[in-house]
């Protein structure tokens, strides 16, 4: 058993709507409830006070908490609001006792040990918590035990600053009902079956008879009613801090001589994660400027590295990207980072660039295209020509043969016709080559009989369609607001070239999509 | 001219999108004069089919999908009853062969079914369609020249078709070539999924369900475009402009395939008679024999012996002496085998069967219309259905038919399983790709409720379901729900229909493996059937039949004997209980509607009961004769008749007409009709109701009445009173065969109780209340109701002395969760020897799981000494297993347990959820004190207030009804400890309080009494629930 004897406990109710309101104050005058699944989907998680009394409840749809609520506010759950929040919460906690625990999201063990010589009583050091928690945006209630399981009772009913005294705390624990805390739902049903109500009904039985009848999580439950901790302290540390950083004598208000400052911040960085086995996964750079304001970037590499080099190629390229308004008196780098992973390389796999180089044309790319248009390309099962989507790429393990991969190859990719690419019947001469217009080129279209008879385009291509074949008809997406249907023609124009012409039937609209050649 | 020769229905199950009668519908729009319906693996839709191409007058051509060997589809056409016959032989051969809903066959095995039968090459899913993809020519050839050599050149044809596909059209250039170099007609079909365009909807969504995906994942297996639609000649004359033989062949093709289901050639089996009889003969022997026994020299000797004679006369002539021998063998069978059985239906007007037992209503002495069974008009096989006891004895007389007449000379026939309410919502849910919470949402709100407020669409609840109605998704899911309601999903079998033939069943239709072993299953139901001549036995498991015969052996068993044949027919006890609507678990008149009635009709003999039984039905009702049979009962309006004439026919209904009986005799009577004539009429103004036929027959009518001197007024009133009634009428030969399980269930309540009550449990679920009501109502009647206990319980309920009274011991099968195997092997340990302990309940009994917590939750291991809460505490311990068994046995057990014992209202709750009945007391017992303060009134005690008070009531809901025929009223039956109250509730109040009266357990409801002839009821005007703590409260709801 851990030998302390005054443990608080920090608790932060409905956390993930505490989270997001910590990121945007207003929504604190708002009921507020957090979300989680798409329309019609959505489903209450978690609802902050206000919106509680208006009789929002976890469990509800996303229709039936605004027909309780019409002024509800719905947030998406975010992870990056509650990872923050749960930090900021331990770090202030942090800031009372060296020695806190990480408990659950929105709870933090405080072990109060020698605490009182330094803020006085317990009520005193409860205080100094919930003032922390609030300072870092979090309301917080707090209890003071014997133990983390006493404390955390006493964090659930009473006072928002709960001190159970030494002496009381076993009959203040007895009385409390047990659905105050959550227990798994196949305990909850045999509880109910027991008759046992308060935490003294569990807490009373034979911990041995118990444990014989529901095993390990009985045993776990009846500890926890009775307030006793069995399980050790697990002291929370902040993660190391991978951030290196360089003042500037001068002002810098080029990209020249900003690159070996980098480089050099770099170095030191990475020299640090090589010994830590670590790799960059992302990076953040934080430039001090001459005006006395701050310019921010962060990139993502396509793999992770650990090589200075690419490193500097990839940030002075964003920086290039986006410039700093003014000169730079300061650089700061910090990094993301991720465990290194041995690769063993594949032996019939064809050899692939470095890594640091296929991150570098990468940059590049996406400094080019966007970073929406790099990818690996797959195709759809689709009937909609043309769908596809943009897949990350796999990285430099060699993976060429993915599912991606072979998706794509299996597919009519558009680059020949398909039916002639299949038909043995046709010879190598016979085939036809299928270029196609992407995107495809509005054209005029005079139809007879619901058939093209005559082109017309803005490049002045008048023509007469000589011969033409269709239409082949395709639609789908019925049941969504991407409804989509259209016919395709091949039609041979009075200058001998081939068209692939499409309608789209919903706008009616011709284009000329494909050239056979 | 083109004709479609390839059509698929929705009994192409999860292909097709529409029903067979669509498909001839837009076929006769588009004047296509013939059709062919060629659905794959049966003739599931043909005879659907064949009846709608024949009232719209398209020629209906047969054909069907055979899978081959390696998955591909063979369509092939019926050209002769020949091709029909091997039509049948083979897909039952295949259906046969595999397990249900498999089935496939080898090429070389088609060579010895294809006389008569002509081929198409198929689709996009054909023989050919693989190789020509793949532009393998030489093994395309192969397979064409193969099917000519199986059908002959002149019965192969290649199939082409253009759904505006690329792939589609270069393998059409293929199949051209191919069919021109082996000398093949070309055929052109669509091979349509569905009768419009908008089909298409449907057809992907059926494409989900069948590939388990949904609509944003289904990807190139959902069809490239919407047009597999039946077309008309003029579209398919376009997009074959270039193949005008493939179009013209269509109409050469129809032409040749003259076969149609007219043309059956069903025979009826052969009794086995005598040496040198006729069947006639036979059954003359046989009636004679039982008219003897029946009416011996009584005094309706005379008469029974002229209208046999009569029956028997027309029986003959109509040939049907066979049929009515072959039911009396089933029938003799089940005597001989200790079967309830009793014939019921129009049967029972019949004389002949009476005398042969097969019914048990005497037609003669009731005067009942043979007409209404029998009559040369109808043009059909007559309908005996014989009632049996449900479960095993039913099972017994249906495998006693197979054995008589051959695996493949008897069937059941198949119930088709449609989409309907909450299954539909659920997989067109899911097909949106819904979650599958929300798709639970929407099942539920989609009621299942008889009665449809004219504006409550679906869409109206959605919010109520926390859906957004205005979601596009929500929308679609609105619409294909919509759309996919009665389509097909899969073939079941029927409940207890049976068809034999004289030759082989597979040569009429196709049989299929039932999923119960031992039975096969025909690929038309019983409307198709009747339709096409085939005869029909009806086997129906009836539970009230398990219940008497049940109540015959526990009477049995307490030293008593009851021959229900012999019943007293004037029971005093009986009929005072009827009229005090004391009917709960009473055949046919336990329902609210029912006991809100019988104080009113005040039942005082058998007919009064038959009149009992037929008031409470939509046609009574909704032809408003229910409020006049009562005023006239009471004395409250004159009896009189639309016209002199008719009061011999209508006096015993007070000049009400009640019975589809009186209604053909009024118009035998009025208007001079035959009885022949009089069924027409029925059958005319009945559910299949033809405009033009209503119309002459009704001219036929008034010209009939007139020539009697029935004009003016008088003939209106009859004329209203047949065509109205005609759709709803209930045959009086029917109520009288219920009415007598009525009566002898009722007797047996009355007089044997325990056994009674005991059979009744047994046999739940049945009837109109919860098992929980029925014990209430036995305990108000001072029958002990011993509870569940596993040193006493069997593992049905069982009748046990007690202090020199027989009482009713709850079964182990009440104990929810407990597997029969362990309650039975709990019953076989105790024999061996009495249990000692929890544990060696737990050991001996083979229990697992938590089923000894169930047990002890319920106090059923209370008399081995410990209490509920000390016995869970017990029954908690893992079993040790037997290498520990010994050593875990030695710990001396702890008497009373660390556990507090259970509340009262925690016992209510344990039994509640451990068996659905408590023996405790009743909820609303437990809150009496509360109640009484809040000035609520007893069930009991509410007689003793004023029509017109206001009053307070309470209870737990035990049923919640909202018939179709009272627009839109709900009635609630509350119970509390001393009995049972109706409540109404207004279509207002219900729209109101929805959710309160649709879910809460327990209600309060103030309102106003009303109260007449004895018939109580709260007219509510507030609702509020009772708050329940952790137990749920069953009911029963009807629509």
């Amino acid at each position: 058993m851990d030998d302390v004897s005054r443990i608080a406990c920090v608790r932060v109710e409905a956390f993930a709507a505490a989270a997001l309101e910590r990121c945007e104050p207003s929504l604190r005058e708002q009921p507020l409830a957090v979300v989680v699944g798409t329309p019609p989907a959505g489903r209450v998680v978690e609802a902050n006070a206000r919106a509680r009394a208006e009789g929002v409840r976890r469990g509800l749809t996303d229709a039936e908490a605004v027909l309780r609520c019409p002024s509800l506010v719905r947030r998406p759950a975010s992870r990056e609001a509650e990872a923050a929040a749960r930090h900021a919460l331990l770090e202030a906690c942090s800031s009372v006792s060296p020695r806190v625990e990480d408990a659950a999201a929105g709870i933090v063990h405080v072990d109060l040990g020698g605490l009182g010589g330094l803020f006085g009583g317990d009520d005193e050091i409860g205080r100094r918590l919930r003032r922390q928690a609030r300072a870092v945006g979090l309301d917080a209630r707090v209890g003071i035990g014997t133990s983390r399981a006493a404390a955390e009772v006493a964090a659930r009913i009473g006072p928002s600053v709960h001190v159970l005294g030494r002496a009381t705390q076993r009959a203040a624990l007895a009385g409390v009902p047990l659905a105050t805390l959550e227990w798994p739902d196949e305990l909850s049903a045999t509880f109910a079956r027991w008759g046992l109500v308060t935490l003294g009904d569990l807490a009373a039985l034979p911990r041995h008879g118990v444990g014989l009848r529901l095993g390990p999580r009985g045993l776990a439950a009846h500890d926890r009613a009775a307030g006793v901790d069995r399980a050790p302290f697990r002291p929370w540390s902040a993660p190391p801090f991978w951030e290196e950083a360089q003042g500037l004598d001068w002002e810098v208000a080029t990209l020249p001589a900003l690159v070996p400052v980098l480089q050099g911040v770099l170095e030191r960085l990475c020299a640090r994660l090589v010994r830590a086995h670590l790799v960059v996964d992302g990076l953040e750079v934080r430039l001090a400027l001459a005006s006395g304001g701050h310019h921010a970037r962060a990139l993502a590499p396509a793999v992770p590295l650990d090589d200075v080099a690419p490193l500097v190629t990839l940030l002075a390229l964003e920086i290039e990207s986006h410039p700093p308004p003014t000169a730079v008196t300061g650089v700061a780098v910090s990094a993301r980072v991720v465990a290194r992973r041995a690769v063993p390389g594949g032996l019939w796999r064809p050899p692939v660039p470095a890594p640091r180089d296929l991150a570098a044309v990468l940059a590049r790319l996406t400094r080019l295209v966007g970073s929406a248009n790099v990818g690996t390309p797959v195709v759809a099962d689709s009937h909609r020509p043309d769908h596809h989507t943009l897949a990350p790429f796999g990285g430099g393990d060699g993976e060429t043969d993915g599912p991606a991969a072979r998706r794509h190859g299996d597919e009519d990719a558009g680059t020949t016709d398909d039916s002639a690419a299949r038909d043995p019947s046709h010879g190598a001469a016979g085939r036809l080559a299928l270029r196609r217009l992407r995107p495809p080129r509005r054209v005029e279209v005079d139809t007879e009989d619901g058939r093209p008879r005559r082109v017309r385009d803005t490049l002045g291509i008048d023509a007469v369609v000589e011969l033409c074949a269709g239409p082949w008809r395709s639609s789908g997406d019925w049941w969504n607001t991407a409804a989509w249907a259209r016919d395709e023609w091949d039609v041979e124009l009075s200058d001998r070239t081939v068209w692939r012409l499409a309608q789209d039937r919903l706008t009616h609209a011709w284009f000329l999509d494909a050239v056979y050649d | 001219m083109f004709v479609e020769l390839h059509a698929q229905s929705a009994f192409t199950f999860l292909e097709g999108a529409d029903q067979p009668e669509a498909l001839v519908a837009e076929a006769a729009r588009l004047g296509m004069s013939a059709v062919a319906l060629v659905d794959r693996g049966g003739v599931y839709g043909a005879a659907r089919f064949h009846r709608a191409a024949e009232n719209a007058g398209v020629r209906a051509i047969i054909g069907c999908e055979l899978t081959l060997a390696d998955g591909a589809r063979l369509p092939v056409l019926v050209e002769d009853r020949d091709g029909y016959r091997n039509l049948c032989r083979l897909v039952t051969r295949l259906k046969l062969g595999a397990a249900k809903g498999a089935g496939r066959i080898a090429l070389d095995d088609l060579a010895p079914y294809a006389g008569g039968l002509v081929c198409l090459s198929g689709g996009g899913r054909g023989p050919l369609a693989g190789p020509v993809a793949r532009g393998d020519r030489e093994a395309a050839r192969r397979i064409l020249d193969r099917l000519a050599g199986i059908f002959g050149r002149d019965s192969c044809f290649v199939e082409v078709q253009r759904h505006l596909d690329r792939a589609q059209e270069r393998d059409l250039g293929r199949l051209v070539r191919l069919a021109r170099d082996a000398r093949l007609p070309l055929v052109a079909t669509n091979q349509p999924l569905y009768a419009r365009p908008g089909g298409r909807a449907v057809a992907d969504v059926f494409t989900c369900i069948r590939e388990k995906t949904d609509l944003d994942h289904a990807g190139r297996r959902l069809t490239a475009n919407g047009e597999r639609d039946l077309k008309g000649g003029l579209e398919m004359a376009q997009r074959f402009r270039d193949l005008p033989d493939a179009l013209a062949t269509t109409g050469e093709l129809a032409l040749r395939l003259g076969f149609t289901l007219k043309n059956l050639g069903y025979r009826f089996p052969d009794f086995p008679l005598p040496p040198a009889t006729t069947a006639l003969e036979h059954l003359r022997e046989l009636t004679r024999a039982g008219a003897r026994r029946r009416y011996g020299d009584g005094p309706l000797a005379a008469r029974a012996r002229r209208q046999i004679a009569h029956e028997l006369e027309l029986i003959g002539r109509l040939d049907l002496a066979g049929y009515f021998l072959i039911v009396w063998d089933i029938v003799e069978y089940c005597r001989a085998n200790d079967i309830l059985v009793q014939g019921r239906g129009s049967a029972a007007n019949s004389a002949v069967c009476y005398a042969l037992g097969i019914t048990a209503v005497d037609p003669v002495g009731m005067d009942l219309l043979f007409e209404r069974f029998l009559s040369e008009a109808r043009g059909e096989w007559p309908d005996i259905d014989l009632d049996l006891p449900s479960g095993e004895r039913r099972e017994a007389a249906i495998q006693h038919v197979y054995r008589h007449y051959g695996r493949l000379g008897a069937g059941m026939t198949a119930n088709v399983i449609t989409y309907r309410g909450r299954s539909a919502a659920r997989e067109v849910g899911k097909a949106l790709g819904l979650p599958g919470e929300l798709q639970d949402r929407l099942a539920k709100l989609v009621s299942n409720w008889g009665y449809q407020d004219p504006a409550e669409v679906l869409t109206r609840h959605l919010a109520e379901a926390g859906c957004d109605p205005g979601h596009p998704r929500i929308r679609k899911f609105a619409a294909l729900w919509t759309r996919v309601q009665d389509l097909p999903r899969h073939l079941g079998q029927h409940s207890g229909g049976m068809v034999i033939t004289g030759g082989r069943l597979d040569d009429v239709v196709p049989l299929e493996p039932a999923t119960m072993p031992g039975r096969v299953v025909i690929q038309w139901d019983k409307d198709d059937c009747a339709a096409l001549g085939i005869v029909k036995v009806d086997l129906l498991g009836l539970r009230m039949m398990s219940v008497l015969q049940d109540s015959i052996g526990l009477v049995r068993e307490t030293g008593g004997e009851v021959d229900l044949a012999h019943l007293p027919q004037d029971d005093r006890q009986v009929y005072a209980a009827l009229q005090e609507a004391d009917t709960i678990g009473v055949f046919q008149v336990e329902s609210r509607a029912q006991m809100a009635t019988l104080p009113r009709v005040r039942p005082e003999t058998f007919y009064d009961l038959v009149v009992q039984v037929a008031i409470i039905r939509p046609g009574p009702i909704v032809g408003d004769m229910v409020h006049p049979y009562i005023r006239r009962r009471r004395g409250r309006e004159p009896v009189t008749y639309p016209h002199a004439s008719l009061e011999p026919i209508l006096a015993r209904t007070l000049g009400v007409p009640l019975f589809q009986e009186q209604l053909l005799r009024m118009a035998m009577v009025a208007a001079g009709f035959s009885g022949s004539e009089a069924e027409e009429l029925r059958r005319a103004f009945g559910f299949k109701r033809s405009e033009r036929r209503m119309v002459d027959i009704e001219a036929k009518l008034r010209a009939g009445m007139a020539r009697q001197g029935i004009v003016g007024r008088a003939a209106d009133e009859i004329v209203h009173a047949i065509t109205a009634f005609a759709l709803y009428g209930f045959p009086e030969s029917h109520a009288s065969s219920f009415a007598l399980l009525a009566y002898a269930s009722a007797w047996l309540k009355v007089r044997h109780p325990a056994a009674f009550y005991t059979a009744l449990l047994n046999n739940q679920p049945m009837g109109f209340y919860h098992p929980a009501t029925i014990v209430n109502d036995a305990r108000r009647h001072h029958l002990t109701v011993l509870p569940v206990d596993v040193t006493r319980s069997g593992w049905p309920c069982t009748v046990e002395s007690r202090e020199g009274r027989w009482a009713v011991r709850l079964g182990l099968r009440y104990v929810k969760g407990l597997r029969e195997s362990a309650g039975r092997a709990l019953v076989l340990a105790r024999a061996t020897r009495p249990f000692a302990s929890v544990a060696d309940v737990v050991e001996r009994g083979g229990l697992a799981g938590d089923e000894a917590e169930r047990l002890a939750a319920i106090g059923a291991l209370s008399a081995l000494g410990g209490t509920r809460r000390a016995d869970l505490w017990e029954a908690a311990v893992p079993s040790p297993g037997p290498l520990f068994a010994a050593a875990a046995a030695a710990p001396a057990r702890t008497p009373a347990g660390p556990l507090r014992e259970m509340a009262a209202d925690e016992r209510l709750a344990a039994d509640y959820e451990g068996t659905g009945v408590t023996l405790g007391p009743h909820p609303m017992a437990l809150r009496r004190e509360m109640l009484t303060r809040a000035g609520v009134v007893r069930a009991r005690d509410l007689r003793r207030q004023g029509d017109g008070a206001r009053v307070r009531v309470a209870g737990s809901v035990i049923v919640r009804q909202r018939p179709g025929t009272a627009k839109g009223f709900v009635f609630l039956s509350l119970e509390d400890e001393t009995g049972i109250t109706n409540v109404i509730v207004t279509p207002g109040l219900f729209a109101r309080q929805r959710l309160v009266l649709v879910t809460a357990p327990l209600l309060v409801v103030d309102g106003i009494l009303q109260s007449q002839d004895g018939v109580v009821s709260v007219r509510a005007e507030k609702v509020e629930p009772i708050p329940v703590r952790g137990h749920a409260i069953p009911s029963h709801d009807f629509g």
